[in-house]
């Protein structure tokens, strides 16, 4: 060996052990996945995301490929290989001899097992069969309710998580050597937590330094919003020191006149929600109006076009109908069309999320993270969102095709299809005022969300509801001591726009952009600074004018005293 | 759009409020003070300079006897001592009034003008009397004016103390001031502007605005200006500017007396102060647009002033009156809410405050009655400015536009019946 080469090596060594110990955060594994899929699309869609949520908690680096477009190229360098069988279909041999050969972990999921030769032989399909409960071989005293149907088998492998209905139970999850089959492909449900639970074998990686995690976000926060119930709503968790998250929606907009209210014309929901920022919340960008077209702010898809179930592909007033593909005779002019369409869309949702970042930045409130409303936006839309923020809050919508379908991982994600995003998702829903057993439910569920290792607890109320039974929940959340509450604070999140970088680390929000140029990079926010500094200039003038006013006064009697006294020593003289 | 122009206006109307505030603080510490300095200068060993006392008077044969009178009762070595009247192309008995008192006193010095060279107004009048003028110390009276016996007295032991004094101002009082609610009010406002302008001025940046009698200029001074502007309406700010202008402080010296009578008529009255305001809006331009090339840049203080006092602070208050009024009709959505009450009572609060302060500087001025009127003139005298600021400025435009000659109009004069009481009151204490 040369002698520099050597010293390279002790210095990056040294550098190693000096360098602060890393460990295993979400995402960060050298496991590399290649998922291929038997579905009717053979383009990507939910089956394959709902997937790609759960792996991504691993390794970001997945690749897809359909079961018709496999070939065995792509299985060098892959640590995992996962089969997702959602559809009854054949397998090519070329498919089944690379699953022989391929050395790593193979994970089957669903259907065609049978068709995937020897290594899934500890399998026998036999018939579907309903089930209402799911557990771990190894704590079948911790179960979860479920009604679905699994891939009843008969093996001899080991079984280790199992469904049962009522007095019998069938495998669910069985294992023999480093092969793994899961019976079951509705892995958006809460089959996902024990799904979950297995994938850290899976990927040999216990992570036991995660902890479980979750948060309470205040759901719906605009303008017109009622400061005090959302000062109480609050209150109930910096008294307990609970941090949270706010999703605030920076403008609200009345459906019936069109008219738009920002948080210059709502001071004190301003005042309140800079005092929640200062005590524990963290701001969530909830969209930029929370509606498009007429509907009403907080009600209303920002993102997604209901009335015609598509990303937002043109202006709210065009009336112009979308076309098909079916429209186009040439399927190049088709593509041209969706090109078209989608940068639409693009600078439609960058420009509400500049203006939002923006606003709600001149406004003193600093958005750490983003939340879709309603949950909903395109697969084009989390790519654009995700050049303006790297933490993603609540569910995701998985297609494009319905708005409808959507689902969240039991534990942090990082899902390829976000590009980069992290994921906080929301796994226990909300309080729905009419819903008595709400809280009931909710807490049901948390219990469920456990029984994973890492598992999230994460759900919403909406302040308007008051606190009463917002109190309630939090009791009855504390009686969880093992959640770690998240504090995007703590969290290393990063909001752009082309003013400001808002980034946070160790608790510390840090802005990078001059004050100034947020400020004045919106009409809106600039007149409200103005505004603000226009304020303290008026009491200013109260302040001192009344000191002047008192001085003078006690000036006029002294000199009065004064004039007097001379008067009468000069009448003396 | 409201929002801004409420904001805009209520801060210029503000920095106006603090500015005399500040000047009122100086003008307090002043007057606590003043008596000390001429009480120093007075037990000193001084010397007595000659002294040209110039009075401009143009048909002024009501009033000139008692001026004349009253420059005979002065208290200062008549060997030093001149008093050069120039009458100037009176058409009434002034001419004859003057000559008579020349003969009885020969101190007393008629320059008769006539045009082409006279009746060019004030500045035109003592300009002529300069030429005539052998004292070292130049001072100037109204014709109306009865200055105290020891004036003169003081107005040069400023000079003679304060080598830095191009001039020395003295302070006037209203003879008249108990004639009618007009002159009680014109009594309030200049024991008000005396004490908070010209004394605030001083103690803060060494100022005082000449006010066209009772003040004492060195000759050499004057002679180096070539004397008064003709053109200028107010030649007396005009030639304060210049007096700074040469590096010298004009100082402010109330021990020096005079007493001066006051319109006791509105139109009069009207009359006067649109000169005076137009005259002020012509020494702005002269000077605004040539600031760059001023060598003392402390002109900028006053020049600031008056360019808030006729534009800025004027527009200020028009425009918060026009949103006033017009929010009666419509809603413009005003936000600023409930300082803004509090700010409109402290305004008044500080107005009253302060001249109530400036008029217990004075004896016998701090009364019931009085305190009423300054009541009154906040709703009533003070709000007449404003129309005519707005009159004045636009006879000023008109000036400017159609190049118009300037006429110096001079103030009417009003036998004095009681208005000596006044004087005697004081006199007799």
């Amino acid at each position: 060996m040369k002698v520099p080469s050597l010293k390279i090596l002790v210095i990056s060594l040294l550098l190693l052990a000096l360098s602060p110990v890393a460990y295993a955060e979400t995402g960060d594994t050298e496991a590399s996945v290649l998922i291929v899929y038997s579905d009717k699309d053979k383009q990507v869609n939910y089956n394959q995301r709902y997937l790609d949520m759960l792996i991504s908690h691993f390794t970001t680096d997945i690749e897809f490929v359909h079961e018709s477009e496999f070939s065995p190229r792509l299985l060098e360098g892959k640590t995992h290989l996962f089969y997702q069988g959602i559809i009854h279909s054949s397998v090519s041999s070329e498919f089944q001899e690379a699953i022989q050969r391929f050395g790593g972990t193979a994970v089957a999921l669903g259907s065609n097992v049978e068709k995937l030769g020897a290594r899934f032989s500890f399998v026998e399909p036999l018939d579907e069969v309903p089930f209402n409960e799911i557990f771990l071989t190894s704590a079948p005293q911790k179960r979860i309710s479920l009604d679905m149907e699994v891939m009843n088998v008969e093996t001899g492998a080991e079984v280790l998580a199992k469904a049962a209905n009522h007095n019998k139970e069938y495998p669910l999850i069985t294992k023999e050597n480093n092969s793994y089959y899961i019976g079951n492909t509705y892995i958006e449900s809460k089959f996902s937590i024990l799904v979950g639970e297995i994938l850290h074998e899976v990927f040999d990686e216990p992570h036991l330094d995660e902890s479980k995690r979750g948060y309470i976000r205040l759901e719906d926060v605009h303008p017109k919003v009622d400061h005090e119930s959302l000062k109480q709503v609050a209150d109930l968790l910096i008294e307990r020191d609970l941090p949270f998250m706010i999703a605030v929606i920076p403008v609200y907009t009345d459906p019936e006149t069109g008219e738009e209210y920002h948080m210059a014309d709502h001071p004190k929901v301003l005042e309140v929600l800079k005092y929640m920022q200062d005590n524990g919340g963290s701001v969530v960008m909830h969209g930029y109006t929370h509606q498009y077209r007429s509907s009403e702010t907080g009600e209303g898809f920002e993102f997604w076009d209901v009335e015609n179930d598509t990303p937002i592909y043109k202006a709210a007033d065009d009336k112009s109908r979308l076309k098909k593909e079916g429209d186009f005779s040439d399927p190049a002019a088709y593509e041209e069309y969706k090109k078209e369409i989608t940068a639409f869309e693009t600078s439609y949702i960058k420009d509400r999320l500049e203006t939002g970042i923006n606003e709600l930045n001149g406004f003193g409130l600093k958005p750490l993270a983003f939340e879709a409303p309603h949950y909903t936006i395109s697969q084009n839309g989390y790519r654009v969102v995700s050049d303006h923020f790297s933490s993603y809050v609540g569910q995701a919508q998985t297609t494009d095709d319905n708005w409808e379908v959507m689902g969240a991982p039991p534990y942090m994600s990082k899902p390829t299809f976000m590009h980069g995003m992290t994921m906080y998702p929301e796994t226990l829903g909300y309080v729905h005022p009419d819903n008595e057993d709400a809280v009931d439910e909710i807490i049901e569920r948390a219990e469920e969300y456990l029984t994973l290792r890492d598992g999230m607890t994460a759900l919403f109320y909406h302040p308007y509801l008051g606190p009463e039974r917002f109190e309630e929940l939090l009791n009855r959340l504390e009686e969880f001591p093992s959640i770690d509450w998240i504090d995007l604070k703590e969290e290393n999140t990063k909001t752009e726009s082309s003013e400001v970088i808002i980034s946070t680390a160790e608790g510390k929000v840090h802005l990078d952009g001059t004050p100034f140029s947020s400020v004045s990079s919106s009409s809106i926010t600039f007149n409200h600074f103005l505004k603000g500094l226009a304020d303290k200039a008026t009491w200013l003038m109260v302040g001192t004018s009344s000191l002047a006013v008192v001085f003078f006064s006690g000036y006029t009697l002294l000199s009065r005293r004064r004039t007097e006294n001379e008067e009468r020593s000069e009448d003396i003289g | 759009m409201a929002n801004l122009f409420l904001y805009i206006s209520l801060f210029l109307i503000w920095f106006m409020l603090f500015y005399h505030m500040f000047l009122m603080q100086g003008g307090y510490i002043f007057s606590q003070n003043y008596k000390k300095t001429a009480d120093k200068w007075r037990e000193k060993p001084h010397r007595f300079p000659t002294v040209s006392i110039l009075i401009p008077a143009h048909n002024e044969e009501v009033v000139i006897e008692k001026t004349l009178q009253s420059m005979v009762r002065l208290e200062y070595p008549k060997n030093k001592l001149e008093v050069i009247v120039i009458n100037d192309n009176s058409s009434d008995r002034t001419g004859e009034l003057v000559e008579e008192y020349a003969q009885r006193f020969p101190f007393i010095k008629p320059v008769h003008t006539k045009p082409p060279s006279g009746g060019k107004g004030k500045s035109g009048a003592l300009n002529n009397g300069l030429k005539e003028a052998t004292g070292e110390m130049i001072v100037v009276y109204d014709a109306d004016n009865t200055p105290e016996p020891n004036a003169i007295q003081y107005l040069a032991l400023g000079l003679e103390n304060d080598p830095d004094a191009g001039a020395v101002v003295g302070k006037f009082r209203v003879t008249n001031s108990q004639k009618n609610l007009l002159t009680r009010l014109i009594n309030i406002e200049t024991i008000t502007f005396q004490w908070l302008a010209q004394a605030g001025r001083w103690f803060w940046f060494r100022m005082t605005t000449i006010p066209g009698t009772n003040f004492a200029i060195r000759r050499s001074i004057l002679e180096r200006l070539g004397g008064w502007d003709e053109k200028a309406l107010s030649e007396d700010t005009e030639l304060s500017f210049r007096v700074y202008e040469l590096g010298y402080h004009i100082r402010f010296f109330p021990m020096a007396v005079t007493w001066e009578q006051e319109p006791e008529k509105l139109k009069v009255w009207w009359k006067q102060r649109t000169r005076w305001a137009r005259g002020n809006e012509y020494v702005i331009f002269k000077y605004l647009f040539r600031f760059h090339k001023l060598k003392r840049k402390k002109m900028a203080v006053d020049l600031l002033y008056f360019l808030f006092t006729y534009l800025l602070f004027f527009s200020g208050i028009l425009i918060s009156h026009s949103i006033f009024v017009l929010n009666l009709f419509f809603d413009l959505n005003i936000t600023i809410g409930f300082v803004s009450y509090v700010l409109l009572i402290l305004g008044f609060l500080l107005f009253v405050t302060e001249v109530t302060l400036a008029l217990s500087f004075e004896r016998g001025q701090l009364t019931w009655k009085n305190f009423f009127t300054v009541l009154l003139m906040y709703i009533t005298y003070s709000q007449m400015w404003l129309v005519l600021v707005v009159y004045a400025s636009w006879l000023e435009l008109k000036r400017i536009l159609f190049k118009q000659e300037v006429t110096w109009y001079k103030t009417q004069r009003f036998e004095g019946g009681s208005s000596k009481t006044d004087v005697d009151k004081v006199k007799a204490r």
